[in-house]
């Protein structure tokens, strides 16, 4: 059992509460994957809560915090939304599925809906979420 | 995204411009149910939800159950709802897909080591950083458990004094600990109370200015030019939304691992202790001082619900070293009685 005093510690030099429990990657990964089949599910309050327990559990989980950015936009909290994406794209800027959810975050906002759109512009031609992208543009275009 | 579910028609839109209707079905943005002419809308906007809709009503037909027309809508209705759910889950389930493959890439990050992981080939850089220090912080958390204890728990390692006796002395000295925090934290609230200290008046706001300080330098970091509003409505809405753990975790990502546990611990009260302070700050902007120090009734709450705290570590303590006592009891009375 981790003892308090260890806890603190170890967040001081920088662990991550997943590190300091013993909690492998194969766990996050089970649990983003039932948050994220509860977002499809529409049970989006049950993800919400998953997700920020993995975030908090491991906060340099930038898949998390992109999936709990489509929580917050799904329950109508747009801010929330823009602001975990753009904290799961500090984590990994590179990353096609994090880049994509920043920008529908931004398309929520009147006044960062061009950067929004030229987000998707980048990723229209990606293997991954190009599909999304353009069809996220095609319907703004509509 | 099965996103035309009744419980999503429920949420609320954002009350944001309009935004085309494909556009809110592929975000999945909740759409309320609305009448036939809304469904009939979508079966025209859904090419894939129309030829079902059709198919329905051509069937509806064929069987002679074009009874009333009530019937036929709801029919035309639920099959269109999944029609379109279906045709929105195609583009959705590339997303999940999406997220899914993210992980594989990126998942090991901040997670600890398992022994039938096998590494990431296409890790990003701070992910093999991450474990470098892990090896170093775990070899210095073990050296620094070897080390002995210094200081007042320095009697924990004297082998003269007997484990009841440890015990004992360990519980006199976090209750004296307990009980010096517990007298401070009355302190304040008694002065916060009276208001006499009026000293502490500042223009900062006190300690919940710092906290909001913290709060502005998180959401900066996240939303450059934010956080330069964070008294504005938007802002604290989004205090109020993001809960205090999260914005713990926020800052950790971030870059401000110090200000987690401020932001963790307060993190509920922030939203309202925004306003307050914002108020306070502006007060002592125009200089119409007042009484000054009196602390707010978030401040109040969160004194008490600290001392409330500290009782309850103090109440655990005595308990868990009690229970120790009546274990230790008990195994030797065990021992005693199965010799006799």
């Amino acid at each position: 059992m981790t003892n308090t005093n260890d806890l603190a510690e170890g967040l001081r030099n920088g662990k991550t509460l997943a590190e300091l429990q013993g909690i492998p990657g194969e766990i996050g990964d089970a649990i983003a994957a039932l948050a994220a089949a509860e977002l499809d599910a529409g049970r989006v309050e049950t993800a919400q809560a998953l997700l920020e327990g993995l975030v908090v559990t491991n906060h340099e989980d930038a898949v998390a915090w992109a999936l709990l950015s489509q929580a917050h936009r799904r329950l109508g909290a747009p801010l929330a939304a823009r602001f975990c994406a753009e904290v799961a794209m500090r984590l990994a800027p590179a990353e096609p599925f994090v880049r994509l959810v920043l920008a529908e975050s931004l398309l929520a906002n009147a006044d960062t809906r061009t950067e929004g759109r030229a987000a998707l512009d980048a990723l229209g031609t990606d293997p991954e979420v190009g599909l999304r992208a353009r069809a996220l543009l095609a319907a703004l275009a509509a | 995204m099965s996103n035309i579910s009744i419980e999503s028609a429920r949420i609320a839109l954002t009350p944001e411009p309009a935004l085309p209707m494909p556009l809110l079905r592929i975000l999945g943005k909740p759409a309320k149910p609305g009448p036939l002419e809304r469904l009939t809308q979508n079966m025209a906007e859904n090419a894939a939800a129309n030829q079902i809709g059709r198919a329905v009503l051509a069937a509806a037909k064929a069987s002679g159950a074009a009874g009333p027309r009530t019937l036929v809508s709801d029919i035309v209705a639920d099959v269109v709802k999944a029609g379109v759910a279906a045709a929105a889950k195609g583009v959705s389930s590339e997303v999940t897909a999406a997220a899914a493959r993210a992980r594989s890439r990126i998942s090991g990050a901040g997670y600890a080591k398992s022994a039938a992981r096998p590494k990431p080939t296409t890790s990003r850089t701070t992910t093999a950083k991450t474990t470098t220090t892990k090896k170093a912080s775990t070899t210095k958390t073990t050296t620094a458990k070897a080390t002995t204890p210094s200081g007042s728990l320095a009697f924990l390692q004297d082998p003269r004094i007997s484990l009841e006796d440890k015990l004992m002395l360990l519980l006199a000295q976090m209750s004296s600990q307990y009980e010096t925090e517990m007298q401070q934290r009355m302190e304040k609230l008694a002065s916060g109370t009276d208001g006499s200290s009026a000293s502490s008046t500042k223009k900062s706001g006190g300690f919940f200015g710092g906290i909001v300080d913290a709060v502005a330098s998180v959401v900066n970091t996240a939303v450059p030019g934010l956080a330069s509003a964070i008294v504005s409505k938007p802002v604290q809405e989004l205090l109020g939304k993001v809960s205090g753990p999260v914005l713990g975790a926020a800052a950790s990502a971030l870059g401000f691992p110090a200000l987690a546990p401020a932001l963790v611990k307060f993190g509920p009260e922030i939203a309202g202790a925004v306003g307050s302070v914002a108020k306070q700050v502006a007060k002592a902007g125009s200089g119409t001082s007042g009484t000054g120090a009196a602390l707010s009734e978030g401040d109040k709450q969160i004194e008490l619900m600290q001392l409330q705290r500290l009782q309850e570590k103090q109440r655990e303590m005595f308990s868990m070293v009690s229970n120790i006592f009546r274990s230790m009891h008990e195994t030797r009375t065990g021992v005693i009685g199965n010799i006799r």
